[in-house]
């Protein structure tokens, strides 16, 4: 502030000097700021006014909430603009900066959102106060420097007696008259000059003032007012984001069991139910036709096998043995080592073991793409990458086929974003027609 | 046997030879186990006329066939849950009295009770791995045919292992539950005095005594049987 030059020579050779440079300077700032406010008020007004005429008529109309809110949206033009100067004048009211970041609900804010009726609220009161405040500080400048400046205007060079100064307070009929005298040009001189200046002196009194009034009703109306009010929304957001986390989190699993029961039925069990039903059968016929004994026993073998088969492709499923033994790196190879298109493999270094949630996440999302790539993509190869930084996890599955795989298509990448927000990561899906196709996924993990 | 809905009808026992070959549907989606027991029963003797694998194509082949007995998987496409129930409910409700033996991975006493809602009988409730007892499986096959309910021991399970509630089953004795249990399972008189170790005449004292205390009318004994099983699944 004090860093252009001349207040920094005068602060060396004189310490007052950078003080009144200051106080000078920021009353310039201020009356810019109270002088220019009814212009800017004038115009959030007629805004907030010609939104909630627009506003009250759209109401009635089906989805008027949203209505209300986009038409009243321009009002808070004036808000944004009101913070922004708010901020410039008083840069130490930190609140207001945090506040011009207040968190809105998106695009289309909701007619609900009180942020939007504060900000409207804001507009309509603030104009009559600007008024008074740059009038207020209009005529302090007028007269204060019309005063301080009489002897340079020459106003009393005029020798002789002059009738007695009088000032009056109120209507024609009636009225004070305070008479003060001062009938000698040289005396009268002397006032105006000690009147402008003493003026002149209080005026930063009274910007400030002024200024303090209408940021001060800026600040009340278009800040979250207190920091308890702040931490709330904050701590607010925070409970619906772990709300969604744990909605997402209970769904998957849900829908993760169901396939896994799924799975178990049209299984090993029905394996097994054949297993038992061929022994059956080999017991019915024990004594009497041999050749349907063996053929039932060689059918119960079978069955036994494939039943086991089953049952470790389903384990491997829920959770794949090698991850869980040797972690997501070992994993991914594995996995890049049983793709049926070649894999070329990047992995970072993963410095230690990670949540095993995100461990899991991440490695069927790999999987998932793998399967993807393998059944659907006609690529011919692959790339697999991984790293690890900065309290994320990336991963990332590209293929140079054919494209067109959408969240909303099926492939399991549905299954696999419910996955992703159930461990607070998202997944990223581009694959236009044609090709190429990228997933990515990005979990945090500390 | 050719079924009308008049001799599906609760009525005396159909007089045809015990163990005769029977014409019979299969309904299962998953081919293993269709193919397995086309084959367990083919060996038996039994007809297969049809083999399907959904719920609409069981109600097409029980309309047209009429076989004596379907088997039936509950769970089948499209749905995937009780399919094969609404199925062979559906299909009893064209042809009343049709016999349906469904087969299920796990039995729920609610099923049962919606197989046995229609009151005529002919309904069998099991278990899959009863098939594995390839005897009793073709007997309750059999039993179904001619008319009988037979529920798996487990749905009797469940019910004895919930809570006894104030009802009219409340007035049983012991004993004349336990026979009620095995009446529900399907079982004949003899095959009752038989597993007990009780005469003939005790057991038909018994059963008289259950049908009594049910307030069921004296009516033919296989329907009444069906009422008093349907009264214990609601109880």
């Amino acid at each position: 502030m004090t860093g252009s030059f001349p207040a920094a020579v005068r602060g060396r050779w004189q310490p007052g000097a950078g003080f009144l440079f200051r106080i000078g300077r920021r009353t310039l700032v201020e009356s810019l700021y109270l002088l220019t406010a009814p212009v800017t008020a004038a115009a959030g007004l007629l805004l907030a006014l010609g939104g909630l005429c627009a506003g009250t008529a759209g109401s009635l109309s089906p989805g008027g909430s949203r209505v209300v809110a986009a038409v009243l949206a321009p009002a808070r033009w004036f808000a944004d603009l009101e913070r922004w100067r708010i901020a410039k004048v008083r840069p130490f009211a930190t609140a207001m900066e945090d506040a011009g970041k207040r968190p809105r609900p998106r695009a289309a804010a909701a007619a609900s959102d009180p942020g939007l009726w504060l900000d409207v609220a804001h507009a309509v009161v603030v104009f009559p106060v600007a008024l008074i405040t740059s009038v207020v500080t209009a005529l302090w400048w007028f007269v204060a420097i019309g005063a301080a400046t009489s002897a340079l205007r020459g106003q009393y060079t005029s020798a002789g007696t002059m009738r007695p100064m009088t000032l009056y307070a109120g209507s024609a009929q009636s009225h004070i008259a305070l008479s003060l005298g001062l009938t000698s040009p040289a005396g009268r001189l002397a006032f105006g000059t000690v009147a402008g200046l003493v003026l002149l002196f209080t005026l930063p009194l009274v910007t400030r003032a002024c200024v303090a009034v209408q940021t001060g009703l800026g600040q009340a109306l278009l800040s979250d007012a207190s920091p308890l009010h702040r931490r709330i929304s904050g701590l607010e957001q925070e409970r619906d984001t772990a709300r969604a986390q744990t909605v997402a989190a209970v769904t998957a699993e849900a829908a993760a069991l169901r396939r896994l029961e799924r799975d178990i039925h049209d299984g090993p069990q029905q394996r097994l139910v054949r297993l038992a039903m061929e022994l059956g059968r080999a017991q019915h016929h024990f004594d009497s036709k041999p050749e349907a004994v063996r053929e039932a026993l060689a059918d119960a073998i079978v069955q036994a096998q494939e039943a086991l088969d089953e049952l470790r492709a389903l384990s491997r499923g829920i959770a794949p043995p090698i991850l869980v033994d040797r972690g997501l790196g070992e994993a991914v190879t594995a996995l890049a080592t049983r793709s049926t298109t070649p894999v070329e493999l990047d992995a970072g270094p993963l410095d230690r073991r990670l949540d095993a949630a995100v461990e899991t996440a991440a490695y069927f999302v790999i999987a998932e793409a793998l399967t993807n790539v393998a059944k659907h993509s006609h690529a011919r190869r692959c790339a697999v990458g991984l790293r690890h930084s900065e309290g994320t996890l990336r991963v990332w599955v590209t293929d140079d086929g054919i494209g067109g795989a959408a969240l909303g298509k099926g492939h399991g990448l549905q299954g696999l974003d419910g996955r992703l927000h159930a461990v607070g990561g998202r997944l990223g899906v581009i694959s236009p027609s044609g090709g190429p196709t990228t997933i990515t996924a990005e979990l945090p993990c500390c | 046997m050719l079924l009308t809905p008049h001799e599906a009808a609760p009525g005396p026992p159909p007089d045809h030879a015990a163990r005769g070959p029977l014409r019979i549907v299969v309904a299962d989606d998953a081919v293993l186990l269709r193919e397995g027991l086309v084959r367990l029963l083919a060996e038996d003797g039994h007809q297969v006329v049809a083999s399907v694998g959904d719920g609409p194509a069981l109600v097409e082949a029980v309309l047209r066939h009429r076989p004596d007995v379907s088997v039936v998987d509950v769970r089948m496409p499209p749905t995937y849950t009780d399919e094969g129930l609404r199925a062979a409910i559906t299909a009893r409700s064209h042809l009343p009295g049709a016999p349906m033996l469904v087969l299920s991975q796990y039995v729920e006493v609610s099923y049962a009770s919606d197989l046995l809602a229609d009151g005529s009988g002919a309904i069998g409730y099991l278990l899959k791995d009863r098939v594995a007892r390839v005897e009793e499986f073709l007997d309750a096959l059999d039993r179904v045919a001619r008319g009988a309910a037979v529920l798996d021991p487990q749905v009797m399970a469940q019910l004895l292992a919930g809570q006894r509630r104030d009802n009219a089953l409340g007035a049983l004795t012991p004993r004349e539950r336990q026979l009620l249990a095995l009446m529900a399972e399907g079982h004949s008189n003899t095959a009752i005095a038989r597993r007990l170790v009780l005469s003939a005449s005790a057991v038909e004292k018994h059963i008289g005594n259950v049908f009594a205390k049910l307030g069921l009318p004296p009516d033919d004994a296989q329907h009444r049987r069906v009422l008093a099983v349907l009264a214990y699944l609601r109880a």
